[in-house]
């Protein structure tokens, strides 16, 4: 189980984060919902050990920090020196050649195993960096909007890639977004941020699904209880 | 490439025409033909130690090439990654930057006398700051967001060090390297004319005192031949290698 438990976090002696407290356990994905620039992106870097200047704690399996651990970043952050392959084979623990090109084989990446990152799309690039993050099986994965500035149809066919892989590989997934279409359809929590500090301001239980016309329907009973929530108020 | 080429010989020729027609209108000892030139480079060549001077000019421009660039890279990067180092390092960077190679190599044969080591010593010397500094801007530039893949995959110090921080200096290491070979031995002429008995900044001296201007062009034009062909079929080819992602 993976506990956050964050007093907070200040950025030019201005509180950014605070008392933001939640658990989550495995095989389940909760997404943070805020307005922008509220500190979504600082809170997964907080989580994933990159930012250690705050006061709290956060924990996996009563551990410190997470030894294996996954994040797909909002800009894919391939580098751009190394082939498909050996991008995914840098950060895989057994190095095991024939996994890479099997999970690539299931992204439509095969053809491109080879290719230098500058001659993929941005939608192949979010493949490959949805394949390096589950390469070790993480206990933890976390996602900073990976599917923004994509199209529509590619960034649906990327979130039911994503979600077949984390029903492979149950991992705890923590999912920071600004698409509340985007929580309903893979998450099976929603965590609503505030803004100027954040904290949790609102907290939805959702069963996960790709149907439309539900996903429409929770998003209207969720902003016509509260018109604001996707500005970090409740009123 | 074949037209790059095409480009490259057609300005050669026509320098060579301009300089002939020139020489011969001047007609003077001082400022011979190309022809008179080649004639001469081909006698030094055959009859002469051309070849042997050459080797001994390029054995030391390789020996301080190598250390210049291992010493510079060593403490551009040490620099580059560590505020502490830089601030500590950064006024003696400075000093060696502005001192005349002139007074170090004079130093140098001062103070460790006319030997091989001093002379490759002294150039060493006057290159390492310009590498340090290319090298620490590089290191500067270095792309932290990239870095942090390491963090978050836990990658080991080697890894992390050879697959991500190394390739972004590359192109870095690429310029030094270039501008290293071409100032190092353009410092090894000085030194060897300064004081040392054989290599080919000697040889220019003797025909100096000689006012042999073809010897000295001959000479010349035989070791900027083998810097152009290093250039061209070792350094540009790495470079191209490391840098073909881009």
């Amino acid at each position: 189980m993976l506990k956050v438990n964050l007093q907070s976090k200040s950025f030019k002696k201005q509180n950014i984060l605070e008392n933001i407290n939640f658990d989550v356990k495995s095989s389940e994905i909760t997404s943070i919902i805020g307005p922008s620039g509220c500190g979504k992106t600082t809170l997964l870097r907080i989580i994933a050990s990159l930012d250690e200047n705050y006061i709290g704690s956060v924990s996996f399996n009563d551990n410190d920090s997470i030894e294996n651990l996954g994040f797909i970043f909002q800009d894919s952050r391939l580098l751009p020196w190394l082939s498909v392959k050996e991008n995914i084979l840098l950060v895989s623990k057994n190095k095991d050649e024939k996994k890479i090109e099997e999970l690539l084989c299931i992204v439509g990446l095969k053809e491109h195993m080879y290719s230098y990152i500058k001659e993929l799309s941005g939608g192949m690039k979010r493949r490959v960096s949805i394949v390096r993050a589950f390469i070790n099986s993480p206990d933890v994965l976390l996602l900073d909007e990976p599917f923004i500035s994509l199209d529509q149809p590619t960034a649906q066919v990327l979130r039911k890639l994503f979600f077949k892989f984390f029903s492979d590989y149950s991992p705890i997934g923590l999912f920071v977004t600004h698409d509340l279409d985007e929580a309903l359809a893979i998450s099976s929590r929603i965590l609503f941020l505030s803004s100027n500090p954040s904290t949790i301001i609102y907290e939805y239980k959702n069963e996960p699904t790709f149907d439309k016309v539900e996903i429409a329907l929770k998003r209207d009973k969720i902003l016509g209880d509260y018109p604001s929530i996707l500005s970090g108020s409740l009123s | 490439m074949q037209k790059l080429f095409n480009y490259k010989f057609f300005t050669l020729i026509n320098i060579i025409i301009i300089w002939q027609a020139i020489a011969v209108m001047a007609n003077s000892s001082d400022f011979p033909t190309p022809i008179n030139v080649i004639v001469s480079l081909y006698y030094h060549t055959v009859e002469d130690e051309l070849l042997f001077h050459l080797g001994v000019t390029l054995y030391r421009v390789f020996v301080a090439f190598i250390f210049a660039m291992t010493i510079g890279i060593f403490f551009g990067i040490l620099m580059g990654k560590y505020k502490k180092v830089d601030k500590n390092l950064d006024s003696l960077l400075t000093l060696g930057l502005n001192m005349p190679a002139l007074v170090t190599i004079i130093l140098c044969y001062i103070w460790f006398g006319l030997t091989d080591a001093a002379a490759i010593f002294a150039v060493i010397i006057n290159k390492v700051p310009t590498v340090i500094v290319t090298i620490r801007e590089g290191c500067k530039a270095v792309n932290k967001e990239l870095m942090e893949i390491s963090k978050v995959y836990k990658l080991s110090k080697y890894d992390t060090f050879s697959k991500i921080y190394l390739p972004q200096i590359y192109p870095y290491i690429m310029v030094s390297a270039r501008s290293g070979l071409s100032l190092i031995w353009k410092i090894v002429l000085v030194v060897e004319l300064l004081g040392r008995s054989s290599g080919v900044g000697f040889q220019l001296s003797m025909f100096f005192q000689f006012f042999d201007i073809t010897s000295i062009l001959a000479y010349s034009f035989a070791f900027i031949i083998v810097i152009l062909i290093i250039e061209n079929f070792i350094l540009q080819p790495v470079e191209k290698k490391v840098t073909e992602w881009r």
